[in-house]
């Protein structure tokens, strides 16, 4: 009997210790609800990413939808597999296999399908592409062309697509003695061409709508334009005891890649901006006056209209729709705006304590 | 002779060591916290009288500190080691307990039961008094801090989820709690079978060890390879998915073998 009490002691212990692991662990969650106010169909197929995060405390995310309210973070194996599973269409599972298989991928989305590159070591440069809906082709330029060993070294700041041609602009050196390059892949990906482009200042630190490594979400590049938005990065020199070091920063303002002339050209000067969109041919970019700036980019030609009145807690763009949060007492509104007009507007509330325990600290995204 | 007499059995015998490395477990712990609260203490108080102190301290400081790391470290050492000797013990003095155990009546995989059930029981109860510990520790760390007025941040879920060991034994999601437990069960499986095959050959030659340690290292290297071949081919639910199927046929493999073992080759 004294053999099966030691038994009944251990156990004992491990019911106490592991019941209060498993009740910290199995905690009740935040519940969010969506509630639409008007035009429904904005917000078919929409999610709202909640996102809270605080010093003190471990960082939580939500995905809200229409029909229900689900923790995204703190999942379990399996329910992370499902997630992901669930996440990707079939040719997006296609380029994320593409993708894994290589370093330093980018990837660009066209409304043909998707266009990318990527490496193997420094040994060899991949381009693929997936168009069509047929499956992917790649080609491998070895890494021993000293061309080719350039492009590899380079810091790459992404991709575009020019008459059917993948371009990808890097940049050589660093330490105010970079320069900024171009490469282009002819239709086939056979061949490459390998060129310099014309900065005034600093060098192209990145190119709207360039996927990284697994992403597969930018938005997508529907129409050729002469002028390819980019942004330009610059190094501070700072002297520290006698030692120079360089700093890499953003310069502010829009710029875009003239196609035409081969250069960077700052389509808008020094005004702040919250966030910008690409809609067919335009640039549509929100400042932090509340004024959205359309530019063509074929042709340059601006105009401005006023779409923000008053304080908000987040502005941003998805697809060609502007969606402002603002808080209220118990969640956000989100107000959507097209062509600066309201369309329709939708609240996320919280539903239990959990949740506007967190309200002050949360972030709402729509996608 | 039932399987709850037998896991009794098992539990008696290491009653007295598991207690003591439960002592030597806590004590280092507490021991370390106090050090831990003296020194930051008098550290602060050094910086307030030199200037305005600029310290934060959070609970991650004191988990992350070596002694805490080395009493987690020889606690997992001392149940592999124990893996291995609730086998070997049993065959010290010419092996005349081992043929006691194997003559009962009962199935002989009873006696492997027992032993896994005893481990399984031994683990969790180190998980559970870590778990306690811990909680006592956290409430240790902020009264004190607290009371001398000294800045802390982080709470205690934000400590243990930063913590590379923690956060594997005390993971946020209870079905990964009961995954990881899965792992350590085949870790246990994994020593139960060296130390059969080893114990089923070391009459007929003195590289029994050897064998048995590369007739393991043969299964484990089967998934490996194959991973590392088709690593590039999967992305990530596929890589889950792989990892899990891994698992569960281990486990099956490593019963079958035992099974195999303990009822047709085991020489006392």
């Amino acid at each position: 009997m004294k053999r099966i009490w030691n038994v009944i002691a251990l156990g004992a212990i491990i019911v106490i210790g592991l019941g209060t692991f498993a009740v910290n662990a199995t905690e009740t969650t935040a519940e969010w609800v969506l509630k639409v106010g008007s035009n429904p169909t904005v917000w078919k197929d929409r999610t709202v990413d909640v996102s809270y995060s605080m010093q003190d405390a471990v960082n939580k995310q939500f995905e809200v939808t229409l029909e229900e309210s689900r923790p995204t973070t703190n999942l379990s194996y399996f329910e992370e597999g499902l997630r992901y599973r669930e996440r990707l269409s079939g040719d997006e599972r296609k380029i994320h296999r593409q993708m894994n298989r290589l370093t330093f991928a980018q990837s660009i989305q066209t409304g043909r399908g998707f266009l990318g590159i990527g490496q193997r070591g420094n040994d060899e440069l991949v381009v693929f592409k997936q168009l069509d809906g047929e499956s992917i082709s790649t080609y491998t330029f070895e890494g021993k062309d000293s061309q080719i060993s350039d492009v590899i070294t380079g810091f790459w700041a992404g991709l575009f697509v020019q008459k059917n041609e993948l371009n990808l602009i890097y940049r050589e050196g660093h330490d105010g003695e970079e320069r900024t390059m171009l490469a282009t892949f002819n239709e086939a990906m056979n061949d490459v061409t390998v060129s310099e482009i014309k900065m005034d200042k600093g060098f192209v630190s990145h190119v709207f709508g360039t996927n990284r490594f697994y992403n597969t979400n930018m938005l997508m590049e529907k129409q050729d334009t002469r002028f390819v938005p980019v942004g330009v990065g610059g190094y501070e020199s700072v002297i520290e005891y006698g030692q120079t070091s360089y700093n890499q920063t953003d310069l502010s303002g829009l710029y875009a890649y003239d196609t035409k002339e081969r250069q960077v050209v700052k389509l808008l000067s020094d005004k702040e901006f919250w966030t910008s969109t690409i809609v067919d041919n335009e640039l549509i970019a929100l400042t932090a006056e509340g004024d959205e700036v359309v530019i063509d980019l074929n042709t340059l030609k601006q105009t401005t209209r006023k779409t923000l009145e008053g304080s908000v807690k987040e502005a941003y763009y998805l697809d060609n729709l502007l969606y402002q949060v603002r808080s209220i007492k118990d969640g956000v509104i989100i107000d959507v705006y097209e062509d600066g007009e309201q369309i329709s507007s939708a609240t996320v509330l919280a539903e239990n304590d959990e949740a506007k325990a967190m309200l002050n600290h949360a972030t709402f995204y729509v996608r | 002779m039932n399987l709850l007499k037998l896991v009794g059995w098992e539990v008696e015998r290491v009653t007295k060591p598991y207690l003591i490395l439960i002592s030597l477990l806590v004590v280092t712990q507490f021991a370390w916290l106090g050090y831990f609260l003296w020194s930051e203490t008098a550290f602060y108080e050094e910086m307030r009288r030199t200037g305005t102190p600029d310290y934060v301290l959070t609970f991650s400081n004191y988990i992350g500190g070596t002694p805490f790391i080395l009493s987690i470290g020889f606690a997992v050492t001392a149940m592999l080691m124990y893996s291995f000797w609730i086998w070997y013990r049993d065959f010290q003095g010419r092996g005349t307990f081992m043929m006691r155990l194997l003559m009962i009546p009962q199935q002989r995989m009873f006696v492997f039961t027992a032993k896994l059930f005893t481990m399984m029981l031994m683990v969790l109860g180190l998980f559970s008094i870590q778990w306690i510990v811990l909680k006592i520790e956290y409430i240790a760390f902020t009264n004190w801090f607290n009371s001398q007025m000294m800045p802390i941040s982080g709470s205690f879920e934000r400590a243990i989820s930063f913590d590379g060991a923690l956060a594997i034994m005390f993971p946020a999601s209870l079905f990964n709690f009961f995954v990881h437990q899965i792992v350590i069960v085949l870790v246990i499986l994994f020593i139960f079978t060296f130390v059969l095959i080893e114990r089923s050959l070391w009459q007929h030659t003195i590289w029994a060890s050897v064998f048995a340690g590369l007739k393991l290292v043969g299964i484990l290297a089967v998934p490996i390879i194959g991973y590392f071949f088709i690593e590039k081919r999967l992305i990530y639910d596929e890589t889950l998915l792989f990892i899990g199927g891994v698992l569960v046929s281990m486990f099956f493999m490593t019963v079958w073998m035992i099974r195999h073992y303990l009822t047709k080759k085991l020489n006392v």
